[in-house]
């Protein structure tokens, strides 16, 4: 017994807090599930009561599991890195990469041929699509957000994460939120606000985890032995600093019962117009550009061997992308009830966002110079250097549709669809999935299981790409040149239906692409699973059997 | 309701402005700095650094 050698092992106040206020939240979520108004609510408290008491037992187990010292920040000079936190975080945007991708080609489906909702409410199409963006960018694009944000913080501090529990708790508070959020869409629980769908609870419990992770973050930078802060850390710090920001801003709600799933937003009429798309935008703007551009300042430089092309235009970038990004919203309001100067300042700052936009992507391609023969032996770094190419393609698109005649065609079309879809599908999926071929090997310190592997990855899902938005673009252009097509005597000349039914091939093309960008994805799920258990293991001691 | 919209958005629309001017400023003028080359140099290399 440690207590027979003088040694008295204490919870430390992070364990034994937690502990108690996991078995509050526990007995509330009982007490919420009880008198729940509705089925929906009542699973969802459930679920909550459920990871409460999940979450006490495993912080009562790994106390008595661990040493009664505590982990040491530097083992023989070298930081001792937690990469624990990191590993759980890459594995599940995996899992939750293909669980979008594979929701979005169902939709697809559905749009093509509706009878794939098989008259079932849960899998409809309204639902289904929110599930579909939300799995995708806060699922996936979140997992490796927090798993590469705690690498890169990590290393180029040259620190051990900060916080004990606080990490994990980051990760998997993270997850039951996106669970949480997941089904409620399913079950018909729904602000109704793009990317701010889930709930005022969901959101309570996102702003817990999510101030969590920034103190992590904040309390890394500041115990680092690195004099400089990496620029990567700018970017990641940025996107969790303005998400908090913008997700306090957009989600002031008042619920109607602390028993009932339904709030009330404080906006109100234009107003939440204008805040649901501020927040809407810069969504877009940081967390699936700042963020993964924080992705791009580490890996490319590493995976490459090569230093930052431009420091200099590194910093410049991010002051410039800061300062423009949050104004861009109102681009998405149109022709609306929003005065005209504001549509007006949005436009301008969209197309302002022209230059940082494509000075990040030069820093980022020119960053190869010198390593340019790289691409043609290392598809991880090709598939990185396209996802910049499309970074650079998207962004020059975006700030063309928010011109207010070029949007007056666009908007409401399925050009929308494939403008997100070459930012989300080219650059946001293709730089992370670089990322996580960096990662797995270097976390699970063994080699990948097979580059061919990934090359084949890299080709199905560019061709899926591809033919996604090459469908989306000729369709929604199709789309709205049939919405606003006059006869000669002033009548519209199709009716709306005649225009759904033109879309048919072409949403029949776009699932098509999304089925191939699938394929590349479980060809890297099995890639992933084949380098984190090798089959190789088996072999010597198979062929050492007979001899012992 | 109107004189305190206007004066904010008036407030906003000036100070905003050179606020955010002056801020941007300062932040080219440390980035170009020209005896902060060597040190930025470094910088960019700190991924690549092994320990």
């Amino acid at each position: 017994m440690a207590q027979a050698r003088g040694q008295v092992k204490y919870m430390t106040f992070g364990e034994g807090g937690l502990t108690i206020a996991f078995s509050a939240l526990a007995l509330l979520s009982i007490v919420v599930a009880a008198k729940a108004y509705t089925p929906g609510y009542a699973f969802h408290a459930y679920l909550f009561a459920a990871a409460s008491v999940a979450a006490v037992f495993a912080i009562v187990n790994r106390y008595f599991e661990r040493s009664d010292k505590p982990v040491p920040l530097v083992i023989d000079g070298k930081p001792n890195y937690n990469m624990g936190p990191v590993k759980l975080a890459t594995v599940l945007s995996v899992f939750w990469g293909i669980a979008a991708f594979a929701v979005g080609l169902w939709i697809a489906l559905e749009l093509a041929y509706p009878a794939f909702n098989f008259n079932i409410p849960y899998i409809e199409f309204g639902r289904m699509r929110s599930l579909h963006t939300s799995a995708a960018i806060f699922a996936f694009g979140g997992n490796i957000l927090i798993a590469t944000s705690f690498y890169v913080v990590q290393r180029t501090s040259r620190a051990r994460l900060a916080g004990d529990l606080a990490p994990w708790f980051v990760v998997l508070g993270y997850n039951l939120f996106v669970v949480i959020a997941g089904t409620g869409y399913l079950l018909g629980i729904t602000q109704a606000k793009e990317y701010a769908e889930p709930e005022w609870y969901a959101d309570l419990w996102l702003t817990i985890v999510w101030v969590t992770y920034l103190l992590v973050y904040l309390g890394t930078i500041m115990r680092r032995t690195e004099p400089h802060i990496y620029v990567a850390n700018w970017f990641y710090l940025a996107f969790i600093v303005t998400i908090a920001v913008l997700h306090l801003g957009n989600n002031p709600a008042v619920p109607v019962s602390i028993f009932s799933p339904k709030s009330y937003i404080v906006w109100s009429g234009v107003q939440d117009a204008m805040v649901q798309w501020w927040y809407g935008h810069n969504a877009v703007g940081f967390f699936l550009t700042a963020g993964f551009l924080g992705m791009m300042y580490y890996f490319i430089p590493k995976r490459a061997e090569r230093p930052v092309y431009s420091y200099r235009l590194s910093i410049i970038h991010f002051w410039a992308l800061i300062f423009l990004y949050i104004w861009a919203g109102p681009h998405h309001l149109h022709y609306t009830a929003l005065p005209d100067w504001t549509q007006t300042l949005g436009m301008t700052f969209s197309v302002m966002l022209w230059m940082p936009s494509w000075g990040g992507m030069i820093n980022g391609l020119m960053t190869l110079s010198g390593a340019w023969d790289k691409l043609r032996t290392d598809p991880v770094l090709r598939m990185m250097v396209l996802a910049v190419a499309f970074y650079g393609m998207s962004t020059f698109e975006g700030p063309v549709m928010s011109i207010k005649a070029v949007n007056s065609l666009s908007h409401y079309t399925n050009w929308t669809i494939g403008h997100v879809h070459s930012g989300t599908l080219g650059w946001v999926g293709f730089i992370s999935f670089g990322a996580i071929y960096c990662l797995v090997p270097w976390l699970w310190n063994r080699p990948l299981y097979s580059l061919r592997l990934v090359g084949w990855h890299f080709w199905i899902s560019t061709v899926g790409i591809i033919v996604y938005i090459a469908s989306m673009w000729v369709g929604g252009i199709l789309q709205g040149l049939m919405w606003r097509a006059y006869t000669n005597l002033g009548f519209l000349e199709y009716s709306f239906v005649e225009t759904v039914q033109a879309m048919h091939p072409f949403y029949v093309i776009r699932a098509i692409g999304g089925g191939l960008y699938l394929i590349g994805a479980l060809v890297m799920a099995y890639n992933v699973w084949r380098t984190v258990y090798p089959r190789e293991r088996l072999v010597p001691a198979v062929g050492l059997a007979p001899a012992a | 309701m109107s004189p305190t919209y206007e004066a904010l958005s008036h407030f906003a629309r000036t100070w905003g402005l050179v606020y955010f001017l002056v801020l941007f400023a300062a932040a080219l003028i440390y980035a170009l700095w020209p005896s902060r080359q060597k040190q930025f140099d470094e910088s960019a290399r700190v991924p690549l650094r092994e320990d």
